[in-house]
């Protein structure tokens, strides 16, 4: 008990990570875990990770997130995650499965692209596109309104909303 | 006595406290410095920055004159890439974001310009900010805010400088500081108060392992060393290692209800069980206090006393007594059973003699088991000093006394009741230890019957009373004899070759011969060894199962009426008579008759009633040497 108990001062003495602070990875896992649960009204959502990154995200997501699982093609998916740049383009038979990216730009990319959720400036930021939600018949709770936007109203130029 | 309770372990316990207490202090500092030196860095930063933010916002505003500043931002490019151009000039290392937000209808901000080299955001770009409600504070009161981030890995700080026109706070400049020197020294206090905090948790789980394995030590010596039944120690706790006693401090007593098993079969073992624990409860209650009571077995308690709470083992001894009376007048109730016990209690009053306290209780053990014998509730004594003296003697004692010479003979006069004169003495062998003292034949004799030893010792006590003989020609004395003497070549061929007088002047007492399978040999012998002139007397007539038939059947002197007959005769109307029939009988057929046990004057009255001619006993006469 006592060689534990020492081993474990030595982790905390080496590692010392901040007890409490999600790190960004985790913060970013359950930031996705949550959105795509709210969007889908499901416990267990399948998603297909594609992109450059979908080995990096991947990993995140398996060991911070419960309740997404990952899936190897679009049939099976509920959802089409994507991580980093798309080489080849999307393929053809996710056509019809909402996408939701890490990147910005795109949801002007893809017209299925319903979101995306990235870093700005060091800060969490969360995009949904409202049209495009409602085509799908996805609706969120009311605590996602600050994230909604009017694809209209998005533009490279002229975002605002003056 | 040291019972061996769990116990903390003190230095473990100081130790990880003075760990807590230390890294607390340190804990507490280091947070308090880093806090300080923060602030410092911040205001230094700020003071720089913000005369800057001054100016740039001086000048836009004065370069929008009248119109809306994020109306102008918004739509007059020139303007925004002015404005960014000024605010990149201030992006060092140490800020990575410069920026101008404003908030819409919606509550979102947006960004009118920024002068990032990374990361830039678009014109009207939504942004959601980190703790929101520090951007809500300078946008409502229209002053300077400084936020330090927590949680982002990228920006250490922001200042938010309020654009205020026309009284009315339009958009926010803001700058993100990537404020490496704070990290760094995050980083270090961090690494200080990790360390600290990490030891005090250490310190604290340690002192939870103290506690539990104190809890848990207690916790398993109930176990393994409580009576369940009871909640008193059990046997197993006095053989533990936790168990040290000093016997010289204490008395032993062993507490055993009678017939206990009567109670589980009438009142089944349930009520059995429940006068146990009441039992438990009492001796609890009653014995002083620094006793350790212990359920040694089934009905058994083990009860050690320190010795200081009494004057002495007498008053030790009174004391049980009285617990005995206790016991015997409870009555236990159980619903509507009642039930009443009682105890025999064996006392070890010296067992500081004993080499361990399993020797000590065997010594108690030995009372208990006399208390039991000799007709239950009460109390005995085991005093190792009197035992010693009463310890039996085994053959190679026997052989060493034989050898040494410490065979002696006390004497007991025989005496004619009616004219009040000895006719003769009777030789009772002794046994002088190494210490002088004189043991009787009951410690040796019974252990040597049918050896060698027995043949030598008998052959010794003839011998020395043939030399008493020879030497006091007044003397006529008896020896006693085995019947399976009279088969015995070696005792027979010694008494044939005694001189004549010297046979003349001996009794031979033999013991009863009833039963035994060669009584026509002892018969003949008997009857030999009475033509050459010994005297021959019956001992100990009626112990057993003899016959006055069967005494006919021999030439005999004499017939000693045994002592558990004639102590009775002045009570008992039975032995009365016994002893007069006998003596009738005797007269009749011409055999003298002695009667043992003469204690008192009434036996000695009712002997001579009945016509006893001879008597032996303490009122007559003690056996001593002569």
């Amino acid at each position: 008990m006592r060689k534990v108990l020492l081993g474990l001062l030595v982790a905390l003495l080496a590692f010392g990570a901040p007890v409490g602070g999600k790190s960004p990875e985790e913060l970013e896992a359950r930031i996705l875990e949550k959105i795509f649960t709210d969007l889908l009204g499901k416990e267990r959502v399948r998603v297909l990770i594609l992109g450059d990154k979908e080995r990096t995200v991947s990993k995140r997501l398996r060991r911070f997130s419960e309740k997404i699982d990952q899936v190897g093609s679009c049939e099976d998916a509920d959802l089409v995650l994507l991580a980093g740049r798309l080489k080849g383009g999307l393929p053809e038979v996710c056509g019809d499965k909402p996408l939701f990216s890490l990147r910005r730009e795109d949801v002007f990319k893809f017209e299925s692209c319903v979101g995306a959720f990235y870093w700005k400036k060091g800060r969490p930021n969360i995009l949904l596109i409202r049209e495009r939600l409602e085509e799908r018949k996805l609706y969120l709770p009311p605590e996602y309104n600050r994230y909604m936007e009017s694809f209209r109203g998005l533009s490279l130029r002229s975002g605002g909303g003056l | 006595m040291r019972i061996g309770d769990a116990r903390f372990n003190l230095p473990l316990m100081f130790l990880a406290l003075a760990f807590v207490g230390s890294s607390m202090v340190v804990y507490l500092a280091s947070e308090k410095i880093e806090r300080r030196v923060e602030d410092r860095i911040i205001s230094e930063v700020v003071s720089i920055v913000g005369s800057m933010f001054r100016n740039i916002v001086e000048d836009l505003l004065t370069k929008v004159g009248d119109e809306d500043v994020v109306i102008a931002l918004f739509h007059n490019d020139q303007l925004r890439r002015e404005v960014e151009r000024a605010l990149s000039m201030m992006v060092t290392q140490e800020i990575r974001y410069v920026y101008i937000v404003y908030r819409d209808e919606d509550g979102k901000f947006r960004f009118l310009a920024d002068g990032s080299k990374e990361d830039k955001a678009e014109l009207g770009e939504k942004f959601d900010v980190f703790r929101e409600e520090k951007w809500l504070e300078a946008l409502r009161k229209g002053k300077e805010v400084v936020i330090l981030q927590e949680g982002l890995n990228r920006v250490g700080a922001t200042y938010i400088m309020p654009i205020v026109q026309r009284g009315r706070v339009k958009a926010l400049l803001a700058a993100d500081f990537s404020v490496e020197r704070i990290q760094e020294l995050r980083g270090t206090l961090g690494v200080v108060r990790n360390a600290t905090s990490s030891v005090a948790i250490a310190s604290v789980l340690l002192l939870i392992l103290n506690i539990y394995q104190y809890q848990r030590k207690k916790r398993l010596e109930k176990e393994l060393y409580r009576d369940q039944l009871t909640g008193l120690y059990n046997k197993a706790y006095l053989d533990s290692e936790n168990f040290t006693l000093d016997l010289k401090s204490y008395y032993l007593a062993l507490i055993d209800v009678d017939d206990f098993r009567k109670v589980n079969t009438t009142y089944g073992e349930e009520v059995g069980d429940l006068v146990l624990r009441e039992l438990a409860t009492v001796l609890r209650s009653t014995v002083p206090e620094g006793s350790l009571i212990v359920r040694y077995a089934g009905e058994e308690f083990l009860v050690l006393f320190p010795k200081d709470k009494f004057e002495d083992k007498v008053e030790f001894l009174r004391f049980l007594e009285t617990v005995r009376e206790k016991v015997k007048n409870i009555t236990f109730m159980f619903d509507s059973v009642e039930v009443r016990v009682k105890v025999s209690i064996g006392a070890n009053v010296s067992p500081e003699r004993s080499r361990s306290l399993e020797e000590a209780i065997r010594g108690a053990d030995s009372a208990l088991y006399r208390a039991k014998r000799l007709g239950k509730d009460r109390v005995e004594a085991y005093d190792e000093a009197v035992e010693e003296r009463q310890k039996r003697l085994s053959a190679t004692e026997v052989m060493e006394a034989l050898s040494s010479g410490r065979i002696v003979c006390h004497y007991q006069p025989i005496v004619d009741l009616e004219k009040g004169e000895v006719i003769h003495y009777e030789a009772l062998a002794r046994i002088l230890d190494q210490n002088g003292n004189v043991l009787p034949p009951g410690l040796f004799l019974e252990d040597i019957k049918g050896t060698f030893v027995y043949t030598r010792f008998v052959k010794e006590i003839i011998e020395i009373n043939r030399r008493l003989l020879k030497e006091r020609e007044d003397l006529r004395v008896s020896i006693n004899l085995l019947p399976t003497d009279m088969t015995d070549e070696n005792v027979v061929g010694l008494l044939v070759s005694l001189e004549p007088d010297v046979r003349r002047r001996m009794l031979l007492e033999i013991t009863e011969v009833e039963g035994i399978p060669s009584f026509d040999k002892v018969r003949m012998t008997i009857d030999s060894l009475r033509r050459l002139g010994f005297r021959i007397c019956i001992d100990d007539f009626g112990a057993g199962y003899s016959n006055l038939v069967n005494i006919t059947q021999m030439r005999i002197d004499y017939l000693k009426i045994d002592g558990s007959i004639v102590k009775d005769v002045d009570k008992n109307r039975t032995s009365y008579l016994l002893v007069k029939m006998v003596s009738e009988f005797c007269r009749e057929v011409g055999v003298r008759v002695i009667a043992e046990y003469v204690e008192n004057e009434e036996i000695l009255k009712k002997l001579r009633d009945v016509g006893v001619r001879y008597g032996q006993g303490y009122l007559l006469g003690k056996p001593e040497p002569l």
